[in-house]
C-alpha cells in the first residue's frame, strides 16, 4: 500500500499502514491536508502485532477522554483497561522520527489514531517552534487574527462576527514561527471541514465575553501567560514545554496583542480587523 | 528552615524563562504558568544548587534598594516557600 503523506502546520507525516481501507479513511479524513513534502517523521500503523500489558503504567501522564496514558522516559503510549492494567498501545521516538500506533484486535482504530496523531504533530510542531492553541482564527487580505481563550470564552462567535473574511479556525489552531516570521495554520481538528490553510499573523486577540466594547494591548509578560494557560500540553516532555515557552514568548515580542472584551453584536469587527 | 549556608537547586523541571527582568515558569506536573517579579526571578535564576543562600542574599542585596535584614528574612521565606511546593530542594 503506497504511504500517505499529511501536513499539518508545516510537520510532515508519511503513513504507512498495510490496511488499505484504513488508508483510505485516513486520506478521506485529512483530503485537504495531503502532502507530497519531505516527512518529518514516520507514523507506522503496525497490525499482527504482539502487544503486553504496561507493568507500571501508573506513573504515566494520562491525556484525552480516551485514557490514553504515556509513561516518562519510555515514550510508550497505553490504553487503560482498567484501574491497574495498561495494554501498550504504540510508542514515539522524536530523535529517531518515527511513531508506531498498533492495531489491536477489537478496538476501534479511528479515534485512537486521531489522538495519537495529533500528539505525534503537537511533539514534532514544538521542536520545530510551533504550538497548538485554543484559540479561533480569521484571515482577511491576507493577514491572519488569532482569538485565543479557553472553552466558552466566545472563539466560534468572535470569529463568525468578522466580515469579508474566511474563519480558518473555530476552536483550535497552530502558531509557528517560520524564517523569522509568525504564522497561524489551520489543523484538522476541532473545526468541521477544516481547510488546510495558512497566514502571516497580524494582530492576536485575547478574549472575553463583555457588554461593552473594550479593547487594550497586553503586556508582554501577560500576553506570555495567557497563550501558556491556552496551550495544549499533556506531555511528560520538559523539552517541549521549554520550546514552547520559548516559542510564545517569540510571538509575542512580535505580534500586536491585545485584551478584547466584546459584546455579542456589533459592528465594530472592521476596525477591529484594520492596520 | 532553610540556613544561610545551604545551598538551593531549582526544580530542573520547571522550564523558566527571564521576561523584561521577570520570570515565567510552567510547572510541568500540574500545567500551572507562575509568574515571578523581578526580585523572585533573580532569585530564582540565582538558585543553581551552588550558591548558597548567603550569596543569593549577597546577590539581591546588590541589584535592590533594601535593607539587608530585610532581603534576607524575603529570600528565606521565598525559599522556603518554594521548598514546600518542590519547585526546589537543598542538595
Amino acid at each position: 500500500m503506497k504511504p500517505s503523506k499529511i501536513e499539518i502546520a508545516g510537520v510532515c507525516a508519511k503513513i504507512v499502514c498495510q490496511e488499505k481501507e484504513f488508508v483510505l479513511g485516513i486520506e478521506e479524513q485529512y483530503r485537504d491536508f495531503q502532502s507530497t513534502a519531505e516527512e518529518d517523521f514516520v507514523f507506522y500503523v503496525d497490525s499482527e502485532v504482539q502487544t503486553s500489558l504496561v507493568p507500571d503504567a501508573s506513573e504515566g501522564v494520562g491525556y484525552g477522554e480516551q485514557n490514553i496514558v504515556l509513561i516518562p522516559g519510555k515514550w510508550k503510549y497505553s490504553i487503560v483497561l482498567d484501574e491497574d492494567r495498561h495494554m501498550e498501545l504504540g510508542s514515539i521516538d522524536i530523535m529517531g522520527a518515527k511513531v508506531h500506533l498498533h492495531l489491536l484486535p477489537g478496538l476501534e482504530i479511528g479515534s485512537y489514531f486521531e489522538l495519537v496523531f495529533m500528539y505525534a504533530i503537537r511533539h514534532f510542531l514544538s521542536y520545530q517552534g510551533g504550538l497548538l492553541l485554543h484559540a479561533s482564527g480569521v484571515i482577511r487580505e491576507g493577514r491572519g487574527f488569532v482569538f485565543c481563550g479557553p472553552d466558552e470564552s466566545g472563539k466560534s462567535t468572535i470569529a463568525k462576527m468578522a466580515p469579508a473574511s474566511l474563519v480558518a479556525a473555530d476552536d483550535s489552531l497552530a502558531l509557528r514561527v517560520a524564517n523569522g516570521s509568525c504564522w497561524l495554520y489551520t489543523v484538522p481538528w476541532g473545526s468541521r471541514d477544516s481547510k488546510n490553510v495558512s497566514a502571516p499573523i497580524a494582530k492576536v486577540f485575547f478574549i472575553h465575553k463583555a457588554r461593552e466594547l473594550e479593547v487594550r494591548e497586553t503586556a508582554l509578560i501577560e500576553a506570555v501567560k495567557q497563550f501558556l494557560a491556552n496551550t495544549f500540553f499533556h506531555t511528560p516532555d520538559e523539552l517541549i514545554y521549554a520550546r514552547t515557552l520559548e516559542t510564545v514568548q517569540y510571538i509575542a515580542e512580535r505580534v500586536s496583542c491585545y485584551e478584547l472584551y466584546f459584546p455579542p453584536t456589533g459592528d465594530y469587527m472592521d476596525a477591529l480587523l484594520s492596520s | 528552615m532553610v540556613a544561610m549556608d545551604n545551598t538551593v537547586q531549582r526544580n530542573e523541571r520547571m522550564p523558566w524563562r527571564i521576561i523584561e527582568d521577570e520570570a515565567i515558569l510552567v510547572n510541568i506536573d500540574n500545567e500551572i504558568v507562575i509568574h515571578l517579579n523581578e526580585v523572585a526571578a533573580v532569585i530564582w535564576s540565582t538558585m543553581d544548587g551552588k550558591r548558597t543562600v548567603r550569596e543569593i542574599v549577597d546577590t539581591v542585596h546588590g541589584m535592590f534598594k533594601a535593607d539587608r535584614p530585610t532581603i534576607e528574612k524575603d529570600v528565606v521565606r521565598f525559599i522556603e516557600e518554594l521548598l514546600e511546593k518542590d519547585a526546589a530542594t537543598v542538595p
